[in-house]
């Protein structure tokens, strides 16, 4: 089991009161699997993630075991040889999650080059290597360029390429695909699912939409209140929910009624998209 | 920093009028204080008592004073000192500023109170009480002008900066780079601070003519530069009881500061407007 967690807790204290956004989670991701968290707006869900990274302030009870470790006790400087190194995030809005003021190429470059893990010319090199397989159009060209000229989709492969550059075992995927409309995200899905195979790391999607999770994850985890309601492979969770707020949660995806080939086609752009290899955007 | 956000901005500038006006105005005047008194055929100190209180003519550009010194080289001299105490005070401020506010903000809670309260009392420090005091300690000249002029004046810049900070120290693409593993002195001055580098310039554009009418006015009084020295604050003061005989000798070293002055201001303003990112776009 790469990552083990027991019984997560998360509070806030907010005016003498304590909000209490986690309450005792325990779930477990074996390696190289891929597992969705799903759960409505202030589920939990992000909250519970970051805090494993410590990107999140807040009074923290529970374990969570990363290779050996527990993630809940770090302290700062143990913080940085896991951030990046070990554990990769790909955070939600692709517009404002890279440094308008650096070069794209810098940005993948960065970790690499404080984590000591590549010198400026061979981070270059991998760099560019990284842009290619998040399947950056034209990467050479685009290292020189600031995000603000790149597209939505591009900048959400340019973050996938800063968050894989360091080769982490476990990649955290943070509502990566809400902000982009529906054909990028078929793309950026795909992409994810490839990658996972391809360099064989764990991965773990938070999300709302059960769309993404049916996509690429194997094993799906339902937040609720900050609790873990339901728990199981994605055909039983999607097909048969147990717990009332799972079957809520499904009943809230609207169904297109088949009414013909094209509009099945239509349905599945990711499929279209892949077998046509069309234009990246 | 990111090329075509100053390309913008140079661009918003020049259709400025005012603003390109106020830059030639500057450029005319840092070149007369390089070229003026070397064009001239007297030093800044030589007395011709022969030739005293001559009005502006072909020997004397812009007449002389009492004791028969050359006013031209006298003012441009003079303008040496005062640019030169402006812009370097202005830079110490920039520095201690930026440093002070931008670890305030990303520090945050007890050290952020505790550092702006700090700057609080400082500034309620009287900045005349000041350089008296070091006037008496050290004795009169440029080091206490300069010493008592930024132990008080950086406290804007630190303050403007500290909220800059606060304003982007949550966004996307810190969280982004903190979950790469970045350390805080990265976070600092790769991701902060060239993200609020506008406003630090168009501050910085504004604490120098501050910085230069405190020199004259310091001078002014006899606590800064002392004759046969001259800057623009003491020339006034020398000019001034002779106002009514011998208008020149304080027309011209006032319209020297009210030139500067405007001109600092006004492209200070229009920079501030053209380097605002919310003005963007």
């Amino acid at each position: 089991m790469i990552l083990d967690v027991k019984n997560l807790k998360v509070s806030f204290p907010l005016r003498g009161k304590v909000i209490e956004a986690v309450r005792g989670i325990s779930f477990g991701v074996e390696e190289g699997e891929a597992v969705g968290i799903v759960g409505e707006s202030g589920s939990g869900k992000s909250v519970a993630v970051q805090r494993l990274l410590g990107l999140v302030e807040g009074k923290v009870e529970g374990e969570a075991w990363f290779e050996g470790e527990n993630l809940l006790q770090m302290r700062e400087e143990e913080w940085r040889s896991v951030r990046g190194v070990k554990i990769g995030m790909v955070f939600q809005d692709p517009l404002t999650s890279l440094n308008p003021t650096m070069k794209l190429g810098a940005q993948v470059m960065e970790g690499l080059v404080f984590h000591g893990l590549a010198k400026r010319h061979e981070g270059k090199q991998q760099a560019l290597e990284w842009l290619r397989l998040v399947r950056l159009p034209d990467p050479e060209t685009r290292f020189d360029q600031y995000p603000h000229q790149l597209s939505g989709g591009m900048r959400q492969r340019a973050l996938i390429a800063i968050a894989l550059a360091c080769h982490p075992h476990l990649l955290i995927a943070d509502e990566s695909t809400t902000a982009l409309d529906t054909v990028t995200q078929a793309q950026i899905l795909t992409l994810l699912k490839d990658l996972q195979k391809q360099l064989q790391m764990t991965l773990l999607v938070i999300t709302h939409d059960f769309g993404v999770v049916a996509e690429i994850c194997t094993r799906i985890l339902v937040f609720q209140e900050g609790k873990l309601v339901e728990e199981g492979p994605i055909d039983q969770i999607l097909y048969a929910p147990k717990h009332p707020y799972t079957q809520m949660l499904l009943s809230c995806v609207p169904k297109v009624p088949n009414v013909g080939p094209v509009l099945s086609e239509a349905q599945n752009p990711e499929r279209q998209i892949a077998a046509n290899a069309g234009p990246v955007t | 920093m990111d090329e075509s956000y100053w390309e913008d901005a140079w661009l918003r500038l020049k259709q400025n009028k005012g603003a390109m006006i106020a830059l030639g105005v500057l450029l005319w005047l840092v070149m007369m204080a390089i070229v003026g008194p070397l064009v001239s055929p007297y030093a800044y100190s030589d007395i011709h008592l022969e030739s005293a209180n001559q009005p502006p003519g072909a020997k004397f550009w812009f007449g002389t004073d009492d004791l028969g010194r050359d006013l031209f080289c006298r003012v441009f001299w003079g303008a040496r000192i005062s640019l030169f105490v402006g812009v370097v005070a202005a830079m110490i401020d920039m520095a201690l500023g930026v440093l002070w506010g931008s670890v305030a903000a990303f520090s945050g809670g007890r050290m952020e109170g505790a550092m702006m309260r700090f700057a609080d009392i400082l500034y309620s420090v009287p900045q005349l009480l000041v350089a008296i005091f070091l006037t008496v300690i050290r004795g009169s000249g440029m080091g206490t002008i300069l010493l008592s002029m930024t132990i008080t004046g950086w406290i804007n810049m630190a303050r403007i900066v500290r909220g800059q900070v606060l304003q982007i120290r949550q966004s996307d693409f810190v969280y982004a780079a903190k979950s790469m593993g970045a350390s805080r002195g990265r976070l600092l001055f790769r991701h902060l601070i060239p993200n609020v580098m506008g406003p630090i310039i168009a501050t910085m554009t504004l604490t120098v003519p501050v910085a230069i009418f405190t020199e004259a006015f310091l001078s002014f009084i006899g606590l800064g530069v002392q004759i046969p020295a001259a800057s623009w604050g003491n020339l006034i003061n020398d000019g001034l009881p002779a106002m009514n005989f011998y208008p020149w000798r304080l027309i011209f070293p006032s319209l020297m500061i009210t030139l500067t002055m405007l001109s600092f201001n006004v492209l200070g303003n229009a920079l501030r407007d053209v380097l605002d990112p919310r003005l963007r776009r």
